[in-house]
């Protein structure tokens, strides 16, 4: 970053038809004046650069630098700028295209942290105590970006600590959990057998299914090295309950979903244990009934497509995390409860739709492949309409579903070929589609 | 302004805003801009970094930023120090 003095700026004003010189002056006066006024009226705004301000300092004690004892620094004058909306945004023109986003959970700091834990009630005074904190350390010191971690509770600020470190790992996750998709892929004709599953499992990679695609560098979230051997130990005291499953369900299911509802679920108790007492009781009731539900509604053979990653993954994930021992629910609910109150019905609830969407979609995708590859998933009959004279399946995919490629989805979803002779009259039936979630 | 530079007030105002597209396209190249007796205004970056919304309690993270810093200069500062304008 260069320097530029005021005879640069003067240049500007030289095509004005001033020269070098009066270019100067003026610019010099201007800024002279600038001084004046804020001497005189504490308070001078330009429009399209900002604000400058006269603000007292009030007097305070500190510790005299050079003899190390206290004195009184007395109260004192200074001048602030404040760059206005305008001159604020062409200064961050080449970050324009951020935002600020809202995490759920991912512990990395170049993400996010994580999300308050299941404490939901005690952290609501942490955080709003911390955030004054918050806004003066990462300001103070950009370099020990663990700074702010440290003013939320000791958990997240551990966490934090692990998951900045984590970094690098966050690939090793993505890795994981591929291999996990890939692997689910074999598991998968076991899922349907399970007739009993909870929500609760379903409802955790759900919710990582969910997150993803903005969560994903978080998502790797809490997997620091002392949590490995934990999610290890958690994996095989899952294993051990299988709830009806035959024994040899586990060892396939296991082994790819343990990466998936380890990692989010032992992850989770890590923060939510310290203080696991609310949010537990609270848990049990949402996630007990909403377990017994998605029981029924899941019928066994209806996914029977090993190609669909998605539902593969809340298939094995359910079976391990089910456990009902005490134990094992302590880190689910933990999960659960992770959301905030608000969120878990809804999570459960569209858990419950994604099995039932799921089931509806897979023959279709067996029956054609390219809705099998495609980006979204038929979820069910979202409208019928009529055929108008003169139209093509190309334009109906077009005005329905909005491009014209998708007539595949339409095809497929009427059972006809792409240039069936469609006629005036004809009722072609739009699917449903759901953006199939990426795993990346 | 107008009346000390001597220039008419329409002109003096475009110039103004001249001299103002000028600060800015400076700092769009992240430039410092330095006015002797003034300060200084420079272009800073700040890292992103995780607050906690206050209403929602959510957390939040704020992308890093360009931000501009005005230094003042010595001379002006001390001034202001131990004259302390009205205020």
């Amino acid at each position: 970053m260069g320097k530029v003095s005021i005879m640069q700026l003067a240049e500007v004003l030289k095509q004005r038809g001033l020269n070098a010189a009066e270019a100067t002056a003026f610019v010099d006066t201007a800024f002279d004046i600038i001084r004046e006024a804020l001497q005189h009226d504490d308070q001078v705004k330009i429009k399209g650069l900002g604000t400058f301000k006269i603000v007292g300092v009030g007097a305070r004690q500190s510790v005299d630098v050079n003899t190390g004892e206290r004195i009184v620094i007395g109260g004192h004058e200074k001048i602030t700028f404040t760059p206005d909306a305008v001159m604020r945004e062409m200064v961050n023109k080449p970050f324009s295209q951020f935002d600020t986003v809202i995490l759920n959970e991912g512990v990395s700091f170049d993400v996010a942290p994580d999300s308050p834990p299941p404490q939901d009630p005690p952290k609501v005074t942490e955080p709003t105590a911390a955030h004054p904190d918050l806004t003066e350390t990462p300001v103070a010191s950009e370099a020990p970006t663990l700074t702010p971690s440290e003013n939320n509770t000791t958990i997240i600020s551990a966490m934090e600590n692990n998951g900045f470190e984590e970094k690098p790992r966050s690939y090793k996750w993505l890795a994981w959990l591929l291999l996990l998709l890939a692997a689910s892929g074999g598991a998968y004709y076991f899922g349907y057998r399970e007739a009993k599953t909870d929500v609760k499992p379903e409802y955790i990679v759900a919710n990582t299914v969910k997150v993803r695609p903005d969560d994903i560098p978080a998502q790797e979230v809490e997997k620091p090295a002392d949590e490995v051997p934990q999610e290890a130990e958690v994996e095989t005291e899952k294993k051990e309950q299988p709830q009806e499953e035959p024994a040899q369900q586990e060892p396939a299911k296991p082994a790819p979903s343990k990466p998936e509802p380890a990692k989010p679920a032992p992850s989770k108790p890590e923060p939510a244990k310290p203080a696991p007492a609310k949010p537990e009781p609270a848990k049990p009731e949402p996630v007990k009934p909403a377990s017994a539900k998605p029981a029924p509604t899941k019928p066994a053979p209806s996914k029977p497509e090993p190609a669909k990653p998605a539902p593969a993954k809340p298939e094995p994930a359910k079976t391990t995390p089910v456990k009902q021992e005490p134990a094992k629910q302590t880190p689910v609910k933990q999960l659960t409860a992770k959301q905030t109150p608000a969120k878990t019905p809804t999570k459960k609830a569209k858990a419950k739709a994604v099995q039932e969407e799921e089931s509806i979609g897979d023959s279709y995708e067996q029956a054609d492949s390219r809705v099998r590859t495609g980006s979204y998933r038929i979820v069910g009959t979202d409208r019928v309409v009529t055929v108008r004279r003169g139209e093509t399946l190309e334009r109906i995919a077009r005005r329905e579903l909005g491009n014209s490629n998708m007539v595949c989805y339409l095809s497929a979803f009427n059972g006809i070929d792409d240039d069936y002779p469609i006629y005036e009259g004809m009722q072609i039936k739009i699917p449903k589609l759901k953006w199939r979630v990426k795993s990346k | 302004m107008s009346s000390r530079t001597g220039y008419t007030k329409v002109f003096t105002q475009q110039m103004m805003d001249d001299l103002l597209i000028a600060m800015s396209d400076c700092f769009i190249e992240g430039d410092s801009v330095a006015v002797a007796g003034f300060g200084v205004f420079e272009v800073k970056k700040k890292m992103e970094r995780v607050i906690v919304n206050p209403t929602t309690g959510a957390n939040m993270l704020v992308p890093p930023k360009l931000v501009l810093n005005f230094r003042v200069s010595n001379a002006w500062k001390d001034e202001v120090r131990t004259g302390g304008e009205n205020g």
